[in-house]
């Protein structure tokens, strides 16, 4: 029974360079804490759907 | 003169402050969102910004432009921060982490300030100026315009127009936070707290040691961080810093600004309803629940037991020497009934009772006066709340300046007051339970328990003050603390905003034998029990089990 296959590299790191691919480059610092941003900025916009859902909620609530 | 002695007159010259600036600062605010007339430079951003400042909008409208422009603020500001290292006057200081970024991004824009960082080793400069101080202006100026909102609802009828946020905004900024904080920064600035551009340099001491000195344009967000009840400092020990705060003039002159705004807006509102003995009614209960925090947090920081409080006169542990007990608990009094949260001193050092007080100031829901529009709009719920108990108490018909309070109303009141205990028990009760954020607690036992609490309470209701004694620069604190602030911040303001729409549709109902007087001391009395009753209901359990158990015991 064989191992299972694993990626060689972090997810992380496979992000960037789909990223790099694209012809973006990042400093070296920032490649780390790509995948954080793009959770948080995730997160940011999740957060603001569901207020804005509530928005919607309270227009239905007033008909 | 005794310590006492100058507490007393400490308290003596603010009252006298504030009333002195209670119906020209809110005459003038009224007047700001009153007035047709369009300055030149607001002329100009409508243009650049591409509105009609003509264009009234519909309630919904005006909360989802309030909603988009928090949103565009929270992920440029996230930016901001984790770019600074590559932008001017960063000091060399290195990206913020994307979770800290993150929190201080929300925490800014909500108004809360809550602060997981040290000013002086994170953020740069033009972090500081740009990113940070321009959130203090514009969500104090958020806020504002939310309460205007709802007064709004009482003065129009038929309508479900509420002005133009975007214009609103515009205005509050320009006509009154700028230039409050211009005045406001040269009377630091001249009052010693410094302002400059000064890169770091180390020193050495008469002892051999090395200092670093900083420096910063500390005075120039000092003034908005208080006169925005923003809160955020620019260094770590925030007002007690001698840089922030130098003396017990700045530290007075800081009190006064935090209580300014948020005192005077009650006679915007009664001067926009035209009938300025509610106002008076509704800041009379501010003064009262503001004097009982005071005068409660004063005696049991006088007071404290043991040798040591004893021998200084007070619990002296964590306080500036320079503003002792009296000047240190007319300081936490006010920043925690307002929701500033900056602080000169360390309320995890505050006596049991004392730092129960400050808890139970932030979970009155910072109504009193409360946060910039924050505490307007806060008390104008509970105030219609009042006036439907009071209707079912004594059979008179439930109306509030000549709208009538219907179970569509009350439901907005309702889901208004339970949105943020909801938030605050659920994220405190969590943190509690798992054990990742177990192991933050650096006090176990009751102690433990009021700091969660006190941090939570704190980021629902956009204070900002930390009790410390709990690490929350972590990742399960950065990020949950985030969305408790936005969702602290942004869903109540749906419900008021709601209800404004609401009121704004009804016709006016005019004044008969059954409507209960609202601007009498009866109601002043009856508002401030209803206030205490639920607050106290809804947190007693776990007030209860943190703050008064540590005291008695």
């Amino acid at each position: 029974m064989g191992t299972a296959w694993t990626w060689p590299i972090s997810r992380s790191t496979r992000f960037t360079y789909l990223i790099e691919s694209i012809g973006v480059r990042y400093a070296p610092e920032l490649k780390e804490d790509l995948v954080l941003d793009l959770v948080y900025i995730g997160l940011t916009i999740v957060v603001f759907a569901a207020l804005w859902l509530l928005v919607k909620g309270v227009e239905r609530f007033e008909r | 003169m005794s310590s006492a002695a100058a507490g007393w007159l400490q308290l003596a010259l603010l009252v006298a402050a504030l009333a002195a600036c209670y119906i020209p600062v809110g005459n003038y605010m009224a007047h700001i969102f009153t007035t047709d007339k369009h300055w030149r430079v607001e002329r100009g951003i409508y243009k650049l910004i591409g509105i009609d400042p003509s264009a009234d909008q519909k309630w919904s409208s005006y909360l989802r432009s309030m909603l988009a422009f928090s949103a565009v603020s929270v992920v440029f500001l996230y930016g901001f921060e984790r770019l600074q290292h590559y932008l001017l006057l960063s000091l060399g200081m290195a990206n913020v982490p994307p979770a800290l970024a993150w929190n201080t991004a929300a925490s800014f824009v909500t108004n809360t300030n809550w602060q997981n960082y040290s000013g002086e080793s994170t953020m740069g400069y033009l972090t500081q100026m740009a990113g940070l101080a321009v959130q203090n202006f514009l969500s104090a100026a958020v806020g504002i315009v939310v309460a205007i909102a709802l007064v709004r609802g009482f003065i129009r009828s038929r309508t479900d127009k509420l002005g133009n946020f975007w214009v609103d905004v515009t205005r509050i900024t320009i006509r009154y936070l700028i230039p409050l904080s211009i005045v406001g920064g040269l009377v630091l600035m001249a009052s010693g707290v410094i302002d400059n551009f000064s890169s770091y340099h180390t020193v050495t001491t008469l002892s051999g040691a090395h200092q670093t000195i900083v420096g910063g344009p500390v005075a120039s967000q000092e003034v908005i961080k208080d006169a925005g009840n923003n809160g955020g400092g620019f260094f770590n020990a925030n007002s007690s810093h001698p840089f922030e705060s130098p003396n017990p003039f700045t530290n007075w002159f800081e009190i006064f600004l935090l209580l300014l705004t948020a005192f005077a807006l009650p006679r915007t509102f009664g001067k926009m309803v035209k009938d300025n003995r509610q106002g008076y009614a509704l800041v009379a209960v501010m003064v009262v629940i503001w004097l009982a925090a005071v005068g409660g947090i004063s005696f049991f920081e006088a007071q404290g037991a043991g040798i040591a409080p004893q021998l200084a006169h007070g619990a002296m542990e964590g306080k500036n020497v320079a503003f002792g007990t009296p000047g240190s608990s007319l300081f936490a009094a006010s920043t925690t009934v307002t929701s500033t949260g900056s602080v000169n001193s360390f309320h995890d050092s505050f006596t049991a009772f004392g730092g129960g007080i400050a808890l139970f100031d932030i979970a009155l829901g910072e109504i009193a006066p409360g946060g910039v529009g924050a505490g307007l709009y806060g008390i104008l719920v509970l105030a219609m709340v009042t006036v439907f108990v009071a209707g079912l108490m004594v059979g008179r018909t439930p109306e509030y300046v000549g709208k009538k309070i219907r179970p569509a109303e009350m439901k907005y009141a309702a889901l208004y007051f339970l949105t943020i205990p909801t938030i605050t028990l659920a994220a405190a009760g969590l943190s509690i339970a798992l054990k990742t954020p177990q192991a933050s607690i650096l006090n176990p036992g009751p102690h433990g328990l009021t700091e969660i609490m006190y941090a939570f309470a704190s980021e629902a209701n956009n204070n900002g003050s930390a009790f410390a004694g709990l690490t929350t620069n972590t990742p399960w604190y950065n990020t949950l603390g985030g969305i408790v602030m936005l969702l602290g911040r942004f869903a109540p303001e749906i419900f008021a905003l709601g209800l404004a729409g609401s009121l704004a549709r009804q016709q006016p109902v005019p004044a008969s034998a059954g409507t209960l007087d609202t601007r009498t001391p009866l109601f002043v009395g009856m508002l401030v029990g209803v206030i205490l009753i639920l607050v106290g209901l809804t947190y007693f359990p776990a007030l209860a089990l943190g703050p008064f158990a540590e005291g008695l015991h």
